[in-house]
């Protein structure tokens, strides 16, 4: 019985919060819409509330100054496509000129993308849906941009060697691609172009992918992960172990440290937390590659406000793809950017 | 009465000699799985892993002894993994700043016991609430810039700056150098093993002689049993069920803690997502019914080592990592099943 009830109040507790969400959404299309008043807003929506938005939104808001529009910065704090779904509808009730989303699962929210670009014009940042019809595709060419962590492997590891791969998830399109472009220079192709299936335990040219890990986003299970690698792959000299996603690489180097083989074990990652940053100048990681979030914001926000006041006033590129450059951080040049970074957030 | 007694001990002798064998089983799988998986190396991961996770499991096991049940536990550790974070960062001392968060903690517990037994509200709901809120009190600490809190209150915070940040941070031991020693509660070892694992040793033997050497855990499990009937023969229910959150939350606390030693740093947005599912199934998986009642603090710490062993054995296998949620639902569900198959075949079944 007891049973029965602690399952009955589950039920319950799913369909008050479905029952809520419908009504807010409800609520969200009976308001006026704010373009009545002439108003010039832009939005744009992240993936999460992740630290990497915060040098987004600086971008963002100094584009908005510069272009006299209204920025409206929201983050999913679910970090669920359906989250994001009830952010943009409230933002279009509301009237918003133009929207940038970072999308979770392209697949499956091309078909809302499509609703939300009949209505507004439409940006992709940062994550694609290039089945949807947004007008472009500003953010990393994450091909790319692996096929550079590619690169710092090979240096690493001139004579071969075992890679073990470390993501959140993956299937975002952005952990898809990093690791195809990584696997691609590994195996000596000269360019990357789509995905192709790559499965771990193979030999690609003289490097073999010994493992794919997501961790979910959980940070401790991340560092468990890289210390199950280490464990395993005890007696490995020739190890490199790559972080694609920004709280990677230091849960890499945490996990390398408690098993004493910092230095030895080969690190490189993705983003630029301190701790990575930190680990470059001591020389426990080798490199990192880093986006540009700032220019996402900012370069996002100028075509917004041009679509804003006029809504032919911007054209795509062929193919829809505004690639904004990634940078390759070594030692040599980890001072300079982290300088750079304190100064554009603020520090 | 008596019978009652042999008969759940009964119930109890097999759920432990059941996880025994589901632990033997993995194990074996493990050693099988690759050479390096039985060295010293990862074993100590391994007792580490379950030192930590053993004391929620203990935690989230004393309130469903009592018949209740905690939802709020990864958002208590979330919360106390980013304040002790916030503390270190201010330049606290750690050991000032782990009390505090421990005590923090077991107020949070002991706030939710009164909300379930003086308002009498339905702990699943309190619990829920505890899920959402701790976890977005996280957030929002994250979020006020500390340092700027007292010209803010002195009204003479300069032009142009806020008191708080536009989205919430994840927090970090930063710089400070000084925090090595403390930490060697998480990261040191004595006499051979991982500091996590004596810490659970040291909370099971308080949590045993609790709950099977006192008559206080007799009273415990008997609420869990039937409430009612416990009142009626003057026990005090409603500060057993306080005292159960309480410990429970301040356990959380206290992983909070381990969390922040061991990754360094502490993400109010994910720190601690799951860790209460995680804590349940290894309570059940150890034998506590969620019916109340039923459970011993030897199979708890059984019941905890599962879930890491199985994580464990994912890794080193090269199973697909996406695969790993798939794999612990189904072994806890083949627990269950053989649990009750057993049950029945001892007509020891207790309508629920």
């Amino acid at each position: 019985m007891m049973q029965f009830l602690f399952g009955l109040s589950l039920t319950r507790c799913i369909h008050f919060s479905m029952g809520l969400t419908f009504a807010l959404v409800l609520s969200g299309c009976g308001a006026k819409p704010e373009s009545a008043k002439g108003g010039n807003t832009v939005a744009f929506v992240s993936n999460n509330p992740a630290e990497f938005w915060t040098i987004c939104e600086a971008g963002a808001q100094a584009a908005a100054k510069e272009e006299g529009v209204t920025l409206v910065f929201k983050r999913p704090q679910d970090s669920s496509a359906a989250g994001q779904k009830t952010i943009i509808e409230d933002l279009l009730a509301k009237g918003v000129k133009a929207i940038s989303v970072s999308v979770i699962s392209p697949e499956n929210q091309t078909e809302f993308l499509n609703t939300v670009a009949k209505k507004v014009p439409l940006l992709c940042v940062d994550n694609d849906a290039s089945k949807s019809n947004r007008l472009a595709y500003l953010g990393t060419a994450n091909l790319q941009a692996g096929r550079s962590v590619g690169e710092l492997v090979k240096e690493a590891l001139p004579n071969g060697g075992k890679v073990a791969i470390f993501v959140g998830q993956m299937d975002p399109a952005n952990a898809k691609e990093r690791r195809q472009g990584v696997i691609d220079v590994l195996e000596g192709l000269a360019e990357s172009k789509i995905l192709r299936d790559c499965p771990d335990n193979k030999k690609y040219g003289k490097y073999e992918i010994i493992g794919t890990y997501t961790d979910g986003t959980d940070q401790k299970k991340a560092k468990d992960n890289a210390a199950d690698v280490l464990s395993k792959n005890s007696a490995v000299d020739d190890l490199a172990m790559v972080g694609l996603w920004a709280y990677n690489p230091p849960a890499i180097l945490s996990a390398a440290k408690d098993a004493n083989r910092v230095g030895k074990v080969k690190i490189i990652g993705f983003d630029e937390q301190d701790v990575t940053l930190d680990g470059i100048r001591e020389g426990s990681i080798v490199g990192t590659v880093v986006q540009q979030p700032y220019q996402f914001g900012f370069q996002s926000v100028k075509i917004m406000a041009k679509l804003a006041k006029d809504p032919q006033g911007f054209k795509a590129p062929p193919g829809g793809l505004i690639d904004v450059a990634h940078k390759v951080i070594k030692k040599a040049n980890v001072d300079e950017f982290q300088a750079e970074l304190k100064k554009t957030l603020g520090k | 009465m008596s019978s009652l007694a042999s008969r759940l001990n009964f119930a109890q002798y097999q759920r432990v000699l059941g996880v025994i064998g589901l632990l033997l089983v993995l194990v074996g799988l493990l050693a099988y799985s690759h050479p390096n998986s039985l060295q010293n190396e990862n074993l100590n991961n391994l007792a580490r892993r379950i030192g930590e996770r053993g004391i929620i499991t203990i935690g989230v096991g004393l309130v469903i002894l009592t018949g209740g049940i905690d939802l709020s536990i990864g958002s208590v550790v979330c919360l106390s993994g980013v304040s002790f974070g916030l503390f270190l960062e201010a330049g606290w001392s750690p050991m000032v700043a782990s009390v505090v968060v421990l005590v923090g903690s077991s107020l949070i517990g002991f706030s939710q016991g009164l909300l379930i037994t003086k308002l009498r509200l339905q702990p699943f709901i309190v619990t829920l609430c505890g899920l959402f809120l701790w976890r977005g009190l996280a957030k929002f600490l994250t979020q006020v810039r500390f340092d700027k809190v007292g010209q803010w209150i002195g009204g003479s915070l300069p032009e142009g700056e806020a008191i708080f940040r536009d989205a919430c941070r994840d927090v970090g031991v930063g710089g400070r150098q000084d925090l090595s020693g403390f930490f060697q509660l998480e990261t040191g070892h004595f006499l051979g093993l991982p500091m996590p694992a004596w810490i659970l040793l040291a909370v099971a033997l308080m949590s045993w002689i609790l709950v099977h050497a006192t008559t206080h855990g007799r009273y415990m499990l008997a609420i869990g049993f039937n409430e009612k009937s416990a009142k009626y023969s003057g026990i005090n229910t409603d500060a057993y069920k306080i005292l159960a959150y309480t410990l429970c939350a301040a356990l959380s606390g206290l992983f909070g803690l381990l969390f922040l030693m061991d990754v360094g740093t502490a993400s109010p947005n994910t720190a601690g997502n799951f860790y209460e599912l995680y804590a349940i199934t290894g309570a059940v998986l150890g034998g506590c019914s969620l019916r109340g009642g039923e459970g011993t603090v030897i199979g708890m710490v059984l019941g905890t080592a599962v879930l890491p062993l199985l994580q464990n054995l994912v890794n080193f296998a090269g199973v697909p990592s996406d695969l790993e949620f798939s794999v612990i639902g189904l072994a806890l569900l083949g627990g269950t099943l053989f649990d009750e198959l057993l049950r029945r075949l001892n007509g020891s079944s207790r309508s629920g």
